[in-house]
């Protein structure tokens, strides 16, 4: 079964871009318009998590946190992605539990790489 | 998942993943098994795959054994050794 | 809204939903403006139309937008309030992100009214110029370049944080993203792993030391880690370079591995160091390291003498090797070539033939190249000789108590492979005297305000048909009380001798002087300093020492480039010719009683005083003569170091070039003489060895 992908971003047109770029480079996707509805559609079969920072209900970082709390795939690899770019708030992410960091703009590859990255697994 | 204690109460078979997802449930079978001293056989034919805390895991119970003069040691190791390998980790026990 | 399968399309939709939620929130803010969710909702409108528009590659939009968007994060941060003039130019914004959404290349009218809009945003909320940045659009990371020259074998000690099996940040994907950008060696260490009784088997409790080859540069190799959380410790060294001298084959030694590793401390080592056996069993057995880790370093130990190994035969692959007599013979025979040409050259200009004459002309043309290239042959970088004495710099500094650093300098510059060779030994006892009399201990270097680590240079670089070298040290200096004393004591001078400090400097060339206190290991083996003079001289060069009280000593040498072949000016003293190098030459001037000076070798050239040497004398013994009285003997001006001295010939023949041999037994212990050459007529020329002349004068006159 191809990895999947579950993208949290409240702009439609951001997902919509996040998710061509996805699936030609294999993946499934699943999408999510806020945190709090990250938070629901996230189970074992999500491999990675992409989340925006800004959002409204509940922003990136509350989620990050809300799933490394919680008990549904707790570990599972979370890049943030967005257009903030300051040191301060890639610490926020980072003890919130973030996996990593893209900043937008980026490149189709950049992105596949960064997932490639996190996504491979760990288990022998 | 941890599954039967052999009849010898010294050959523990696990069963599933042997991954941080798991671990502490493998973790308490194994503590239970080491509850009588002598030596601990772990047989890991049942166990589909095994990352990193799997792997610190079984090294830990090595090390467990040694300190009260007993020893594991650990069947089907493949996967096992295939991790120690990839990590250049000493895959104690493996036989 | 079901979206459009172009995302431009879907982005223009969703614009239009973000500029009427930003206008709603606009009016509810002049209504009451200090309705933070609505100043908040303003600002994300504006993010999420800068983010998709700036990945469509709408760049105009997303300058304008990342403006809008600040003035906004200013107001809702609490910096400044809502006026309405925000109102205003909020909704001029909204109208202006319609417009440039609705063409497809904003022209210049366009651009002006959001410049418009931006500056008066600016006035109204001025930023602090970082923060406003209007026209930047974040760039894209930068795709990392190969920053590197070659390959190069990194030291990356991982730590992870004890979460990092919590975070996805698996250790095993970074240590596969390594293993992509090229050779690696993984040691992963368990002695932190407690038992199991005591394990939080959630948590992390292993580290690494990696290996890693490659030539992908520093900045690829950080990349890896970019995302790891702050609280893993990592640690990236570069331990060995494809640029380092592949000549020096030694790595570091076990303990200094494990010591810069920080798997130990150097009290540890030290300590260790003082049972006899193996020092890794050693350090395990006194449980210092645990095994693995000691494993490791053997590994990177290892790792780096091969690779330092393949390096050096990968160089010399696109070489061949050619045995080092060869090499002589074939120097040798080109000496032959050019001392039979001149036996040509001589019979040709006898025989007056023009084209035997033309003939030998371009075979002289022809021997010089095959010469020049046989010399080139012959030639080594002087970092052959210098790169060996690091590792006796290091020793001898450790078992000194010193610390040293060895700075090598020109170590390019090319010298005649059998001058590298009769060089070692001179040199190695000019290091030893300056690591063991000039270089203070770290305690007393501090007690003189010096840095408590001493230096040595040792640098080399051409100077004419020389090449000179210094070996200078900052240590403390000669002292010169010590040897005007010691000398006194050897009665090498007279207790009254007034000296300058140069000249006392130059007293530790004398035969049998030494100042150590006492005899060490180190320097006090037998030679002294005027074996190290003489060596230097029998190759034709000179040395001299320079010296300053508590600022250090240095030794500067004048190497000829070659041995092999000289060129020279012949001389005849009493039917026996000399030749002088061509180097030491300044000119030949004509003798006439005018410039003696007396009973006094002393002689007036251009204005100065000048001592002088007559040759007859000096070698036959003979004072007076019967050509003496006709004048016509001549004077050849020759200069070593920074002296000048005449001396005194009877005649000036020609130039020569040659191979110069050893002195057979006639000759040995003829002082003033270095060398014999054969000359085109098969007699035999001795060598001047200008620079005794020049001393001795100097010392007589």
């Amino acid at each position: 079964m191809a990895d999947t992908v579950l993208i949290v971003d409240d702009s439609v047109s951001m997902r919509q871009m996040e998710t061509l770029i996805l699936k030609a480079g294999g993946y499934q996707v699943v999408e999510a318009a806020n945190g709090k509805e990250g938070v629901e559609k996230l189970t074992e079969d999500i491999t990675v998590v992409i989340t925006d920072y800004n959002m409204p209900e509940m922003n990136g970082i509350e989620f990050i946190e809300a799933v490394r709390a919680g008990s549904v795939n707790k570990s599972v690899p979370i890049l943030i992605v967005t257009t903030e770019s300051e040191a301060e708030k890639k610490q926020e992410g980072k003890r919130a539990g973030a996996t990593g960091w893209l900043t937008k703009p980026f490149e189709q590859d950049q992105l596949l790489r960064a997932i490639k990255k996190v996504a491979s697994p760990s288990d022998f | 998942m941890p599954a039967r204690t052999g009849t010898e109460a010294s050959t523990l078979v696990l069963e599933g993943p042997l991954t941080f997802q798991t671990i502490h449930a493998h973790r308490d079978a194994i503590m239970k098994s080491m509850g009588s001293s002598g030596d601990l056989t772990i047989d890991l034919s049942g166990v589909e795959s095994i990352d990193l805390a799997g792997a610190q895991l079984l090294v830990a119970v090595h090390r467990s054994l040694a300190a009260r003069n007993a020893s594991l040691r650990v069947t089907h190791a493949e996967r096992y050794r295939r991790i120690c390998g990839f990590a250049g980790i000493q895959p104690l026990g493996a036989t | 809204m079901s979206p459009s399968v172009d995302p431009l399309e879907t982005f223009r939709e969703e614009v239009t939903e973000l500029l009427s939620s930003l206008e709603r929130a606009l009016m509810k803010l002049e209504d009451d403006p200090a309705d933070t969710g609505m100043i908040d909702e303003a600002f994300r409108s504006m993010h999420t139309i800068k983010g998709s528009g700036n990945m469509l590659g709408l760049t105009e939009l997303g300058a304008f937008t990342h403006t809008v968007e600040t003035v906004f994060a200013h107001v809702r941060d609490g910096h400044a309030a809502v006026t309405p003039r925000l109102i205003e130019l909020g909704l001029a914004a909204r109208d202006h992100i319609e417009s440039l959404l609705a063409t497809v290349e904003p022209d210049e009218r366009l651009n002006a009214d959001g410049a418009a809009i931006v500056n008066e945003l600016l006035q109204e909320y001025p930023l602090d110029s970082g923060r406003a940045g209007g026209a930047t659009v974040p760039a894209a990371p930068a795709a990392t370049e190969s920053d590197a020259q070659g390959e190069t074998t990194w030291r990356i000690q991982l730590l992870p944080a004890s979460s990092a099996f919590q975070t996805g940040n698996n250790p095993v994907p970074l240590i596969r993203e390594l293993m992509e950008l090229g050779e690696v060696l993984v040691a992963g260490f368990t002695d932190q792993v407690p038992p199991v009784e005591e394990l939080d088997p959630e948590l992390c409790m292993l580290s690494w030391d990696i290996l890693l080859t490659t030539d992908a540069g520093e900045n690829a190799v950080r990349d890896v880690f970019i995302f790891v959380d702050d609280d893993w410790d990592i640690r990236i060294a570069a331990i060995d370079e494809s640029s380092l001298d592949a000549a020096d084959l030694d790595y570091k030694r076990l303990g200094e591995i494990l010591v810069e590793r920080g798997d130990i401390t150097a009290d540890d080592l030290a300590n260790a160091v003082n049972t006899r056996s193996y020092i890794g069993d050693t350090l395990v057995q006194q449980g210092f390291v645990s095994p693995e880790r000691v494993e490791a370093a053997l590994k990177e130990q290892d790792l780096v003498r091969k690779r330092r190994e393949s390096r050096q035969s990968l160089e010399t692959s696109n070489t061949i090797k050619v045995r080092t007599e060869k090499l002589d013979t074939l120097v040798n025979l080109v000496g032959e070539f050019v001392s039979e040409h001149a036996t040509l050259q001589r019979l040709a200009t006898q025989a007056g033939d023009p084209e035997i004459l033309s003939t030998a002309e371009r075979l002289e043309g022809l021997i010089r190249d095959t010469r020049d290239l046989a010399m080139q042959l012959h030639m080594v970088p002087v970092e052959v000789l210098f790169s060996g004495y690091r590792r006796l710099v290091r020793d001898l500094a450790k078992e000194l108590g010193k610390d040293v650093k060895l700075v090598l300098e020109g170590v390019d510059t090319e010298l005649d492979k059998n001058i590298v060779e009769r060089l070692k030994d001179p040199l190695l006892h000019i290091i030893r005297n300056s690591l063991d009399h000039g270089l203070e201990t770290p305690e007393e270097r501090t007690a003189a305000g010096k840095h408590p680590q001493g230096t040595l240079i040792m640098k080399a670089y051409y100077s004419g048909a020389h090449v000179a070298m210094r070996i200078s040290d900052d240590g403390r200096g000669i002292n010169t009380d010590a040897v005007r004393e010691k000398a006194i004591d050897r009665g090498l001078i007279s207790e009254d001798a007034q000296l300058g400090e140069q000249e006392l400097n130059e007293l530790i060339f004398a035969p049998g002087f030494s100042t150590a206190k006492k005899t060490t290991s180190v320097s006090g083996r037998g030679v002294g300093m005027d074996v190290v003079r003489q060596n230097i001289e029998n190759l034709g060069g000179s040395i001299r020492i320079e010296s300053e009280r508590g600022q250090g000593s240095s030794m500067h040498l004048r190497i000829p480039l070659t041995l092999a072949i000289v060129e020279g000016l012949l001389v005849e003293v009493a039917d026996q010719a000399y030749m002088a190098t061509m180097s030491s030459v300044v000119e030949c001037v004509e003798l006439d009683d005018s410039n003696r000076r007396g009973d006094q070798k002393l002689m007036q050239y251009r204005g100065k005083l000048v001592p002088f040497i007559d040759l007859r004398e000096y070698f036959l013994g003979i004072t007076e003569n019967r050509e003496m009285t006709g004048g016509r003997r001549q004077i050849l001006m020759v200069h070593s170091e920074d002296r000048m001295i005449g001396l005194v010939v009877d005649n000036i023949r020609d130039t020569f070039q040659s191979v110069v041999k050893t002195l057979g037994k006639m000759y040995e212990g003829v002082e003033g003489v270095s060398g014999a050459v054969v000359l085109g007529d098969g007699r035999l020329a001795l060598m001047l060895d200008i620079d005794r002349l020049s001393r001795l004068a100097a010392h007589t006159a």
